[in-house]
């Protein structure tokens, strides 16, 4: 009896402690309504405390550039904190330099909102919506890639520039309960501004190019955030060096039709690197570009090719052939998408050429 | 094994797919613990380390990321990089966070093939955490000790 007297306690005392902290932490976090000032005064917005700095600005419209979702993995959702509201998170340190540290920079998606706060982000965050569309047709390109074209519902045009990225939505499916969003460049070009295209490469394990290539089909709705990103065509450069591999093809197929459909004065040579024939999409596409214009000219290269691959085109690692077809950095400029390891790698053998690095253009994530 | 409330929910968001599409312990029932554990006792008898297998997994991976493409290694080893952009935390919650990309490596003596995430290396290294069954990044201690042709330390 004394034994059931005890348990029965204890299980009301554990009960009325779990209810205290359940209570405790619903008040003690509740931050009421937070007022965030952008921009001295440019805009000012009211949210409930308690969420993100990232997720807040982006229930107000406000979309800044994240390629994780909010993850602390991609350092991209850098605003700059006017007053500061406690120091910098570790997992905000490997992406803060010192002298952003110094300026009060944060990741947007470390900050809590817990009061008012002022902040500065570029001007041109304000002109990114987020669409609603609808996937009209999905190719499969290669083992692994698939292209996307969504077709824009609401709103119904978007205007971005060749080169520039977009942040799809995904939606939970299977054991994945949260919707995350992740940056993917557009293919298609500026002036078909109804859709935009995506080639994506299908990450082992990743939240979003697993929905997008396993649980998206067409006619299913989508959304996403956009456009983002500073790696379109910059001034100068008389002939530009397109290098690529794998779904890095993505903006430079944008940029190449943006500039042939412009007839801009500018030499183009397109070096697209994969290790077998099967990596090879959009070959016969590009052939026929170089054939029908006289400043285009495409070079995919093979590094692993196989006696199976029947393959007489260029072959060797792709900073070879670079190498061996670009001269020197004289009136060029070199526009790279890829891993980070074939960016870094190309970096170093355009930097042997003679290429300075504001002759270097590359996206961050 | 019993394990206490912070492994507990180191495990629930091992199951979940909070940071992942694959789940890290697979199919596996067991208990994070006891699938850690059960893993070192695989590597006991061998007197290999769960930071052997780590060093062995860095070294291919170093040499893979060296090229852009296939490579043979001490003669024996055919090496390649898969490199995905993006970074995936540690599930372990300690603020680690490892690239996406792929190595896989092939002995060209026995024709077996195993490949990792850079993430397990960090799993192996730090966490003597191995993956659990069914899951698609499982390194399994013996089966790497076999192809990667690892050696005891001391």
């Amino acid at each position: 009896m004394t034994v059931l007297f005890t348990v029965l306690s204890l299980s009301i005392l554990a009960t009325v402690l779990a209810a205290i902290v359940v209570l405790a932490d619903y008040k003690l976090n509740d931050y009421g309504i937070c007022k965030i000032d952008i921009n001295n005064g440019a805009r000012s917005l009211e949210v409930n405390g308690g969420s993100s700095l990232l997720s807040s600005l982006a229930s107000q419209k406000i979309f800044i550039p994240s390629a994780c979702g909010g993850k602390a993995t991609c350092g991209l959702c850098k605003v700059t904190l006017v007053e500061s509201v406690g120091p910098v998170l570790p997992t905000e340190e490997p992406f803060i330099s010192e002298a952003e540290r110094e300026a009060g920079v944060r990741l947007s998606c470390q900050v809590k909102v817990k009061q008012d706060l002022k902040i500065r982000i570029p001007d041109e965050f304000f002109n990114i919506k987020q669409y609603r569309t609808r996937v009209s047709e999905i190719k499969q390109l290669t083992h692994d890639i698939k292209q996307f074209r969504f077709q824009l519902l609401e709103p119904t045009t978007i205007d971005f520039k060749a080169g520039q990225y977009v942040q799809i939505d995904s939606k939970p499916y299977g054991k994945v309960t949260e919707a995350v969003s992740r940056a993917y460049s557009i293919s298609s070009v500026p002036s078909e501004n109804n859709i935009i295209e995506l080639i994506i490469r299908l990450v082992p394990g990743g939240i979003c190019t697993t929905f997008l290539h396993e649980h998206v089909n067409e006619g299913d709705e989508i959304t996403f955030a956009g456009p983002f990103g500073d790696f379109y065509l910059h001034e100068g450069g008389d002939e530009l060096i397109f290098i690529a591999g794998g779904s890095g093809l993505a903006p430079i197929r944008s940029l190449v039709l943006d500039i042939l459909e412009k007839n801009l004065e500018k030499k183009m040579k397109f070096f697209f690197g994969a290790v077998r024939r099967r990596d090879l999409y959009y070959l016969d596409f590009f052939r026929e570009l170089e054939e029908k214009y006289d400043n285009f000219t495409y070079i995919p290269a093979l590094s692993g090719a196989t006696p199976e691959d029947e393959w007489d085109g260029e072959q060797g690692l792709i900073t070879d052939v670079v190498a061996r077809h670009v001269p020197d950095a004289e009136r060029r400029q070199a526009y790279l998408c890829g891993s980070p390891g074939m960016i870094n790698a190309c970096v170093q053998v355009l930097t042997k050429i003679g290429f300075s690095r504001d002759a270097i253009f590359f996206d961050e994530f | 094994m019993k394990q206490g409330p912070e492994f507990k929910r180191i495990e629930d968001n091992m199951r979940s797919g909070q940071l992942a599409a694959h789940q890290f312990l697979g199919t596996d029932t067991r208990s994070l613990k006891d699938i850690i554990r059960h893993d070192q006792l695989v590597l006991e008898p061998l007197g290999i380390t769960n930071q052997d297998i780590a060093n062995r997994m860095r070294y291919f991976t170093e040499k893979a990321a060296g090229g852009l493409g296939l490579q043979v290694v001490d003669d024996v080893f055919e090496v390649e990089r898969e490199e995905h952009k993006g970074d995936i935390p540690c599930p372990f919650a300690d603020n680690v966070q490892a690239s996406k990309s792929i190595t896989r490596v092939k002995n060209l003596r026995t024709g077996r093939s195993v490949s990792w995430s850079d993430l397990n290396i960090h799993l192996v290294d730090e966490h003597g955490f191995f993956e659990g069954h069914g899951a698609p990044f499982r390194v399994d201690p013996a089966e790497f000790v076999e192809v990667l042709e690892i050696k005891a330390s001391k």
